[in-house]
């Protein structure tokens, strides 16, 4: 009788099998595996915008983190929390660099709830159209100023006021500037290829 | 079989007209694999935009690059080019410009459809060709691969002018800073030598000047100016007087020699003497100096003689009336020695030396013929020369000594010793702040009076202020006879005198 003894090799790293909703983002070959700033930016401020339509933004996002099954990704609210922070831009920044498949996860998740909000971002885009061509103030429609305002207060709140990219949105007219454009990229996700076009953008001028 | 394929959305439909390919075999479902028209309308806008397969295949491209652009922020050229152009107004709207150019040729201004789309049109437009794009069943050789833009790509993202702004400035900088700059005077360089010897007057050939000092003349080093410089050194050293009375000689021999102590404070570093022929004038000031050797040429610029250099002002000459002709011999153990010049000097270059000879032979010059032995022009007893030569050969006449005759009277010395070295405690008060002790020579007449003093050492050149020697010694006419000391300052402050010979 023999014992045997077999050594395995240790565990592969904790997602071998990659959730589906990441299955569609193609890796970048010449890209490095970490994201660059203006990536960990964007990535933020869309989040960022989502927060701001939806009164149930952030819960949304932890909810369908687990629906996507990318518990595995993104464990928790502080997890989240710390990956967001990776934004240079944070008052609070996170010297922790982005992973590519943190990004990954991040995207599959403002894919899924762009998609669910269809209705409202293309109304919103819709009535600032409207109120552009009339030249009257974006105050007057309720919903559109709700979410201006609401994207507003979160943006001082949690960006560092210091920062030369921070300092570039110190008024208001700016500061709704970037809504809206946050607005027409969110729109874009909604898009059947959405996620993936907002993943291969972020690569834009990296490679 | 005809086929027909749309992609509607809220604000656009996106209808392909084509034919499915008869040889790719019987499919229920056939792919639309030829194109015939395609139909892209909007909205609210009354002409569609239609086209065939080139218009459909850069309007895929420009579009899907267009998306990727709103989403970065980023401008890539390909939405700017081709048949289907996409651009961002002012006003938020995008503009789709189709240029309707025939096959092949390039498009031209000429016939070009123009529409202005919302952001959300412009999305539909978007989705349609996406949909279209993952639709495996339409045109399924047409696939558009997303990529990112690459980064050769972006720096064009600035406009040049604000690119080139720094660097212009940069460059303005230097140029400002090159003018200005220019305007500064170059420094001018002395050249001791030939340039700064004023003109003697134009009677140089009246100058009698014998072969050997011409052909010294002619081993100067040539520099610009040469001509006058070399005149004006020629007649420097070969004035047309020169001063002969002892008695001024001697005094003059005292002050460069006391000058040259004063400037030489480093060692030549050269394992040879060097010699060089140096005219001095009524006053010390030396005005001309040139080596009797090619060392000592060539290594000029390690003695002090082009520090003491009397140059000079602008317009006015040299006074050349009356000039002194010594011979200065850098000697390699750091000892200076200033005699005056014999035509023996000139003739053979560098002598070897005043240590030729034996040592303990007497002077037995005359005072009378001292005088003889500061001429230099040629010709002038060549036998009294070599006599001269073989006399010379003792280092009595080193810098700063008498020619005299020694006192031999032991006696006598011993009470010059004692004489000496009370004269000395008593001057010698500082304190020293040298570290080496300082050697001195020194020449006692018979009544006691310091008449010569030779500093030994560097360190007793370098700190003779201190010494009051120089203070003691008076400067007389020769005294008949003289005996010689050895005084050595020490650092501790102790003072030894000793006869030189011994006793």
């Amino acid at each position: 009788m023999s014992a045997s003894v077999s050594i395995t090799p240790p565990d592969q790293p904790a997602v071998t099998v990659l959730p589906n909703a990441i299955k569609g983002l193609p890796d970048i070959e010449e890209a490095p595996n970490v994201c660059s700033r203006r990536a960990r930016q964007q990535i933020d401020l869309i989040l960022l915008a989502i927060e701001a339509l939806d009164l149930g933004g952030s819960e949304a996002i932890l909810i369908v983190a687990k629906e996507l099954q990318l518990k595995s990704i993104i464990k928790n609210r502080v997890h989240l929390w710390r990956l967001r922070s990776s934004n240079p831009l944070r008052r609070n920044s996170q010297r922790r660099p982005l992973k590519a498949i943190e990004a990954k996860a991040l995207i599959a998740i403002i894919g899924y709830i762009a998609r669910r909000l269809t209705v409202v971002v293309r109304q919103l885009l819709l009535v600032h159209r409207q109120l552009l061509e009339k030249g009257q103030p974006l105050e007057s429609h309720f919903r559109l100023n709700d979410y201006l305002q609401r994207f507003r207060v979160h943006f001082r709140q949690r960006m560092n006021p210091r920062r030369a990219g921070v300092m570039a949105y110190d008024s208001d007219e700016k500061l709704n500037g970037l809504a809206i454009s946050l607005l027409e990229q969110l729109l874009f996700c909604t898009g059947t290829a959405g996620e993936k076009r907002l993943w291969v953008s972020l690569f834009d001028g990296e490679i | 079989m005809q086929l027909q394929r749309s992609y509607s959305l809220p604000n656009c439909t996106l209808t392909l007209e084509g034919m499915s390919d008869p040889s790719a075999g019987p499919n229920l479902e056939s792919s639309m694999t030829i194109l015939v028209n395609v139909v892209c309308q909007f909205l609210g806008k009354e002409a569609p935009l239609s086209g065939g397969r080139e218009f459909f295949t850069h309007l895929v491209n420009t579009v899907s690059h267009y998306a990727q652009e709103q989403l970065s922020g980023l401008r890539s050229r390909v939405s700017q080019e081709g048949l289907v152009r996409l651009r961002r107004l002012d006003n938020g709207l995008h503009q789709i410009a189709v240029y309707d150019a025939p096959e092949g040729q390039p498009a031209t201004a000429g016939s070009v459809q123009t529409a202005d789309l919302s952001t959300v049109q412009l999305f539909d437009l978007v989705e349609a060709i996406d949909q279209f794009l993952a639709d495996g069943t339409a045109l399924p050789d047409l696939k558009f691969s997303l990529s990112p833009l690459p980064k050769r790509e972006v720096p064009s993202q600035v406009p040049v002018a604000q690119r080139a702004a720094a660097p212009a400035l940069g460059v303005a900088g230097v140029a400002i800073a090159a003018a200005v700059l220019f305007g500064l005077p170059l420094p001018e360089i002395n050249r001791p030598l030939e340039e700064r010897l004023e003109g003697q007057g134009d009677k140089v050939e009246a100058v009698q000047a014998d072969d050997a000092a011409a052909a010294a003349g002619a081993a100067l080093e040539s520099s610009p100016g040469a001509e006058d410089g070399e005149n004006a050194l020629a007649e420097a050293l070969n004035p047309r007087r020169v001063i002969t009375d002892g008695e001024t000689l001697a005094e003059i021999q005292t002050r460069v020699q006391a000058d040259l102590n004063e400037a030489w404070t480093q060692p030549l570093g050269v394992g040879e003497d060097l010699a060089y022929r140096v005219s001095a004038d009524a006053d010390g000031n030396i005005v001309g100096y040139q080596g009797l050797s090619d060392l000592a040429q060539d290594n000029a610029d390690r003695t002090p003689l082009l520090d003491l250099l009397y140059l000079p002002p602008e317009g006015t000459r040299v006074d050349s009336e009356a000039l002194a002709q010594l011979k200065v011999v850098f000697t390699a153990n750091d000892q200076l020695e200033v005699t005056p010049l014999t035509a023996a000097d000139l003739e053979q270059g560098l002598e070897n030396g005043p240590a030729d000879g034996d040592a303990g032979e007497p002077e037995a010059v005359a005072p009378g013929e001292t005088e003889d032995r500061s001429l230099v022009q040629g010709g002038e007893g060549a036998g009294r020369d070599s006599a001269e030569g073989g006399s010379r050969a003792r280092a009595v006449t080193a810098a700063g000594l008498v020619q005299t005759q020694p006192i031999t009277d032991s006696a006598a010395i011993a009470e010059l010793n004692q004489t000496l070295y009370r004269r000395l405690d008593e001057a010698w008060v500082e304190p020293p702040s040298f570290e080496t002790a300082l050697e001195y020579r020194v020449q006692l007449s018979e009544a006691g009076d310091v008449v010569g003093v030779e500093p030994l050492n560097l360190a007793a050149r370098t700190y003779g202020d201190e010494i009051p020697l120089g203070a003691l010694q008076r400067a007389q006419a020769r005294p008949n006879s003289a005996a010689e000391f050895k005084a050595v300052f020490k650092a501790n402050g102790v003072l030894e005198v000793s006869p030189w010979d011994g006793l």
